[in-house]
């Protein structure tokens, strides 16, 4: 295992995606701290910006202990190992992640796990926006893995997403699942207006309060409870099905009891039927 | 004394971009503005005041702006940007294409990120561009078939004074013609019938049985016949009260709106009874209009990018427009705001392949809104010094922002004392591109138009383009390149 800390507070952003498992496995400490990393538009080593201790097990972890916020793309492209970050890590965690593991115990910045494919991203703060989702003008969201948040979430969470699986013990922001066509998000906090917009497939689910509905969402029914992956979430739920502009049929479950609000709706089309 | 009259004159000021301006030069000043909006008028007559300019440039010492010869300040903002480790270089949008340009060549030899207005105005709806494309139309075409012309979210009445009197719904097209008759019959109607009403309303017993005066809206059935103009914002303005239609939306809620009426246009009926406080009655009426025109056009401005949502709503609307084209022919068009801001994301587009918030940090052009935007880097605090080209972010920006871009070294190259040019290190006052200055520039459906140089800059100014090259030049001396 390779500890790295910090040397100094970092003030520029630092692009280091050689921060993984499988870059640095059967490296010494030497190679490791002369892997080359950008700090704002200077090019450095990672020697210059961490300092390094070594641990013999695991022999597949590296650990930083220290705030990282400013540091980009840690684990991109990970195929194995483990990362675990004591401190706020920033943008880009596990970008493009295949496999392996990541804990941080603090905040993630955002597009944390964006287009993930596979592997374990599990955040104990706060992660900011688009977790799980591709870069602009991308359309390959999350293939597969999964995210677990336990803290709240920024906009856009699951956009694109196509399998997997992503939990959010907070709330969540606006957005949530955009243009989804696979996968599960599951939401045991609140989120906020527009989940599910532009939805084709896959399935969300809110456990608190959603602050509003989109028009073209339609109700399908009341469901006791529901099945999230490996995990039975009691309710009972609303199951709205949408996003119908664009001919979908992903499925939104809302809490019932928590959402007071859409009952006048539910009860009218239902008494329709 | 010696007069002269100069036409076919481009007007620096909004997206319009006007080109059929008059200027009347006396001994070298302008004196008259013809065809000009207030706002252009106001720009071509004052602005080039000495009052309100700088005439030398300035470099602060000991925490005073003190004048400084050219070539010193030139030096000292070279050092600033050259010893950067991540300069951010912002504005463009208010100065030619030729001088961006050379702005993003020194952006690439200092490795910083460069930006243009675009990332506080249009930004989202160039991302939703890159979403979902873009229908759009130069605004002749406009002008001479467009027979629904929706505002979304703006209001050209005060904002893009010249749009509706010469795009849109007051101008004599090829096959369309003007609806200045119908908004005077209009006001005339309506003037009547609130003296009536008044008048009636007098009568104790009258004044009960008559509903509130509140609504002064007329109904659309009276003009079959020409232009529609449907407008839809959060207030009634100016516009609105032209418009065949108004539908005043609720703060915030565009999103369910265009989603609302996205799902009506495609045949798809609604469960609720109201979106977004408009009730689906008037939406289903609306839709109607819009799917039985010949060819409509959407304008929307920032009430869609920078209210909640962003680039969604503009990603919804502009697949709301798609939608409409199922019916009829529809078209999607972006209200810009600076005059050459459609020019600033069109040279970023040729030079790097991004509209803006490019970071060159690694060499190579770089595009992630929301990492690489100028606005997201002030507030982490990421950027050690700033460039900014005729711009005022000092004013416009958010405070904590404007506090980390005070703080570290800043370049102002402004023919204008800005708030942000009070506050800069090094200030480097330049001529007005447009008035003392020639160049080209894009008007906001993207046709490049040539700015005039009608009068002479003060004596040693120079252009922004001459003073960027000369701090390239500097830069490149630094690095050794040259």
């Amino acid at each position: 295992m390779i500890i790295l800390r910090p040397k100094k507070e970092f003030k520029a952003p630092i692009i280091a995606e050689c921060i993984s498992p499988d870059v640095f496995m059967g490296k010494s400490i030497d190679e490791v701290a002369k892997l080359k990393v950008y700090e704002g538009n200077k090019e450095r080593t990672l020697g210059e910006l961490f300092n390094f201790s070594y641990e013999k097990e695991p022999e597949d972890k590296i650990m930083i202990i220290g705030d990282v916020s400013k540091v980009r793309k840690i684990g991109f492209n990970m195929r194995k190992g483990e990362i675990e970050v004591k401190g706020d890590v920033g943008m880009h965690l596990g970008a493009e992640m295949k496999g392996g593991k990541i804990t941080v115990f603090g905040s993630a910045g955002s597009w944390a796990g964006s287009a993930m494919s596979d592997g374990l991203i599990e955040v104990h703060g706060s992660a900011g926006d688009f977790l799980g989702a591709p870069l602009r003008g991308s359309t390959s969201g999350m293939s597969g893995g999964t995210i677990v948040v336990h803290s709240n979430v920024g906009d856009e969470a699951g956009a694109y997403m196509r399998d997997g699986s992503i939990r959010i013990h907070g709330s969540a922001g606006q957005f949530l699942g955009l243009r989804m066509r696979g996968g599960a998000i599951l939401v045991l906090g609140d989120a906020d207006s527009r989940a599910g917009a532009f939805m084709t497939g896959g399935r969300i689910v809110i456990c608190g309060t959603l602050r509003s509905l989109l028009p073209a969402f339609t109700i399908e029914g009341v469901r006791p409870s529901i099945k999230v992956g490996p995990e039975k979430v009691s309710g009972p739920f609303y199951l709205f099905v949408g996003d119908l502009t664009e001919g979908g049929d992903g499925q939104l479950f809302v809490s019932k009891v928590r959402n007071p609000h859409l009952s006048p709706l539910v009860t009218k089309v239902m008494a329709g039927e | 004394m010696s007069t002269s009259v100069v036409q076919s004159v481009t007007c620096p000021i909004c997206g319009s971009f006007c080109d059929d301006l008059e200027l009347t030069i006396e001994d070298g000043r302008i004196t008259k503005v013809k065809n000009a909006c207030a706002m252009g008028e106001a720009k071509f007559l004052y602005a080039p005041d000495l009052k309100h300019r700088w005439l030398k440039p300035m470099i602060r010492k000991d925490e005073e702006l003190v004048e400084a010869s050219l070539e010193e300040a030139v030096k000292k903002a070279a050092e600033v940007l050259a010893e950067a480790s991540y300069p951010i270089l912002y504005g463009w949008s208010s100065t030619c294409c030729e001088a961006i340009r050379v702005g993003i060549e020194l952006a690439e030899e200092v490795g910083g990120v460069i930006d243009n207005t675009a990332t506080v105005c249009h930004g989202p709806s160039l991302q939703a561009v890159q979403d979902v494309g873009l229908p759009i139309c130069t605004l002749g075409q406009v002008r001479h078939r467009a027979d629904v012309i929706v505002y979304w979210a703006c209001n050209p009445w005060e904002a893009h004074p010249r749009h509706i009197e010469r795009y849109t719904y007051f101008p004599d097209g090829r096959f369309q013609s003007s609806m200045w008759r119908r908004y005077l019959t209009r006001w005339g109607m309506l003037a009547q019938r609130k003296r009536i009403l008044r008048a009636l309303s007098t009568h104790p017993y009258i004044k009960a049985i008559l509903p509130p005066l509140a609504r002064y809206e007329l109904s659309p059935e009276l003009f079959v016949k020409g232009r529609k103009l449907i407008v839809i914002d959060v207030r009634r303005t100016r516009v609105a009260e032209a418009a065949d239609y108004f539908i005043q939306v609720k703060p915030g809620e565009d999103y369910e709106l265009l989603q609302a009426l996205r799902a009506l246009v495609r045949g798809i009926e609604l469960e609720v009874d109201e979106v977004a406080g408009v009730p689906v009655k008037l939406l289903e009426e609306v839709v109607d209009v819009m799917i039985s025109c010949d060819f409509g056009v959407i304008f929307f401005g920032l009430g869609l990018t920078m209210s909640r949502g962003k680039v969604r709503n503009v990603d919804l609307a502009i697949k709301l427009t798609e939608d409409l084209n199922d019916r009829s022919k529809w078209l999607i068009a972006p209200m810009r705001g600076h005059f050459n801001v459609t020019g600033a994301n069109a040279v970023f587009t040729w030079q790097t392949g991004y509209p803006f918030a490019v970071d060159f940090s690694r060499g190579y052009p770089y595009y992630n809104p929301g990492e690489t935007s100028v606005v997201d880097i002030l507030l982490r605090g990421d950027s050690d010094a700033a460039l900014v080209v005729a711009s005022d972010p000092v004013a416009h920006f958010p405070k904590k922002a404007v506090e980390h871009l005070v703080k570290n070294p800043l370049v102002v190259i402004d023919p204008s004392k800005s708030a942000t040019s009070l506050m800069a290190d090094v200030v480097i006052p330049s001529a007005f591109v447009g008035i003392e200055a020639e160049g080209t520039a894009y008007r906001m459906d993207f046709v490049p138009l040539p700015l005039k140089k009608v009068v002479e800059p003060p004596a040693g100014l120079l252009s922004d383009e001459e003073i960027l090259r000369m701090i390239l030049h500097e830069v490149r001396k630094i690095k050794g390149v040259a």
